[in-house]
């Protein structure tokens, strides 16, 4: 398979997970809109309810550390896959190294940082909520879980490297267009 | 300052024009005009000795430093 292939398929793949992410946003917003209105709200992937209700009632501020984290990380993940589909749809292999695709690497850096703070702090709210009597629906539910493990910052820290390296190609670009 | 670029200096010298230069040493323009206005970053070796026998000169002739005036301090 050609390298230019192999973009293609990569460049496909993000913009389908870009998709992907706009409607997790939703889903995401709309699980908590919906427990607004229904005692019970549905689990989008197993057939529990998650007792969502009952934390907004007897515990509003562990309800909404949890909206708060839940939406943003769904954002944040959102703009991730923005910024990949960008990089995947400007990279030309002729001049691979340009400005705005180094600033955008930056960007993803910083993205899966931000991601890494999330996790951590969502799985925190979560075992707030684990010590509450009746919380195991939520707990067990595929729509509360965080990679709360450091992966999201090695991802970081290999993206930022990848980063300073990509500034440096821009520069060696620049002078090899500019030798006569 | 630094270096200064002297190509226009030695072509009007030589009564040749910017694509006549262009053509014998099979360079582009862009190019040619990138060295003439100074942008360049760096020289090779063979565009350097193909323009001294196009226009019949030394590379001292072409490239000249000039050092950078340092401001004077106020008394």
């Amino acid at each position: 398979m050609k390298t230019e292939d192999i973009l293609s398929l990569f460049k496909w793949l993000a913009r389908i997970m870009y998709v992907g992410a706009i409607i997790g946003v939703l889903v995401q917003a709309g699980i908590f809109v919906t427990n607004f209105y229904l005692p019970d709200t549905p689990s989008p992937h197993n057939k529990i309810n998650i007792p969502l209700y009952d934390l907004r009632i007897d515990h509003p501020e562990l309800y909404f550390q949890l909206l708060c984290l839940t939406i943003l990380l769904a954002i944040v993940k959102f703009l991730l896959w923005k910024n990949m589909a960008d990089i995947l749809g400007k990279i030309s292999l002729s001049t691979p190294f340009t400005k705005p695709i180094a600033s955008k690497l930056v960007n993803v850096g910083h993205v899966l940082v931000t991601i890494s703070f999330l996790n951590f702090t969502s799985e925190y709210v979560l075992q707030q909520i684990a010590g509450i009597e009746g919380m195991a629906p939520l707990l067990a539910s595929s729509f509360f879980k965080f990679d709360s493990d450091a992966s999201y910052l090695l991802y970081a820290g290999v993206v930022y490297v990848m980063s300073q390296l990509f500034k440096r190609g821009v520069e060696l670009q620049q002078e090899n267009e500019l030798t006569i | 300052m630094g270096i200064v670029v002297n190509v226009d200096v030695m072509m009007a010298r030589r009564k040749m024009s910017l694509t006549e230069l262009a053509e014998k040493v099979d360079i582009t323009m862009a190019n040619l005009s990138i060295l003439k206005t100074g942008k360049a970053k760096a020289i090779r070796f063979s565009t350097l000795e193909a323009i001294c026998a196009a226009l019949d000169c030394q590379p001292g002739d072409i490239l000249e430093y000039v050092p950078d005036v340092a401001e004077p301090v106020p008394a």
